[in-house]
């Protein structure tokens, strides 16, 4: 089925223009959807009258800011796109990491300044882009009913499902890209580590096709 | 297996599709006193739906409607079978429980 076409002009839909950036389509579907369609109801029903249609933006907005908190702790979806068998009720770890990030950079902006709001916009946009990158194309297909075998994401980078090959470049380039607007006297060791890191995926490219992939499936198993 | 559970609001949320039929989200915020809010009915909803406990569906586009169609919510017969038993279930241990 199409999705039906936003208008602009609509209330709400600025907001869930902006949902879509953050949110896979089935929680736009089930959760954020039917809320603006209520929301328009409601301001339908509050007339012409400039006071109450005020009032029901203010309930609304603050029930959508809510819903945008509270949708990522309470709902979790699987790779499967539209599947709505797979919102299950489990906390999502990945919004601790989040948490843990947003806190690293306020505790270090006295000294960094420029570069936690540069490294905070990056990072931002990145996350954007690997959503979108994750949305259309799937690197994992699972059953939803196999979703509580899945390994549960932690405050762990190693243990974050990254997968394919397009998002694990948009992370490795993003990361060096924030480093380097924020340090950018470092340039060499960007440049050193970048072809390190050649060296060691050259090694490992080697070692694979050589039948000696031990060490990448303990890597795959974790 | 893991047994259903059946949280407060999502209990609540039952007893009003029960008693009164299929209802939008904004009409189970309305008629439950204050109980529910707008700002967490529907992830309640979808996470019942996704149990199974409740079903829903998209109504017809109505004259005079601004923009996207309302969603509509129904209890199933899971839904009512795990009511059914969590009553059964306050009433055996109703005075087991210390209050």
């Amino acid at each position: 089925m199409t999705p039906p076409t936003p208008n602009r002009s609509l209330p709400g839909t600025l907001f869930l223009n902006f949902a879509r950036l953050i949110f896979p389509a089935q929680i736009i579907a089930s959760i954020f959807t039917p809320a603006v369609a209520d929301l328009r109801e409601e301001l339908r029903e509050a007339g012409t009258s400039r006071i109450k249609r005020f009032a029901v933006r203010c309930r609304w907005y603050w029930a959508l800011c809510s819903l945008v908190m509270i949708a990522p702790l309470s709902v979790r979806t699987s790779p499967i796109s539209g599947s709505v068998d797979a919102v299950v009720a489990v906390p999502n770890g990945g919004w601790l990491l989040v948490l843990l990030a947003a806190t690293l950079y306020v505790g270090t902006w006295s000294f960094f300044g420029s570069f936690v709001i540069s490294a905070a916009s990056a990072g931002v946009a990145l996350a954007f882009a690997m959503r979108r990158w994750h949305d259309t194309h799937p690197a994992v297909v699972v059953e939803p009913w196999r979703l509580s075998a899945l390994p549960t994401v932690q405050i762990n980078l190693s243990a974050i499902r990254v997968a394919g090959d397009g998002p694990g470049l948009i992370f490795a380039g993003g990361t060096v890209l924030i480093f380097f607007v924020g340090l950018p006297g470092l340039w060499w060791f960007f440049v050193a580590a970048a072809l390190g890191s050649l060296l060691v995926a050259w090694g490992l490219f080697i070692r694979r096709s050589t039948g000696h992939s031990g060490l990448l499936n303990s890597i795959r198993c974790r | 297996m893991d047994l259903p559970t059946l949280p407060r609001k999502e209990r609540l949320i039952l007893d009003l599709l029960i008693a009164t039929g299929p209802l939008y989200g904004l009409q189970l915020v309305n008629s439950s006193g204050g109980a529910l809010k707008r700002g967490t009915v529907y992830a309640t909803l979808a996470r019942m739906e996704a149990k199974g406990y409740v079903e829903s569906e998209q109504e017809e586009p109505q004259e005079g409607a601004i923009g996207l169609p309302r969603r509509i919510y129904r209890p199933t017969a899971l839904g009512k079978r795990v009511r059914r038993a969590w009553v059964a279930l306050a009433r055996d241990l109703a005075f087991e429980v210390p209050r």
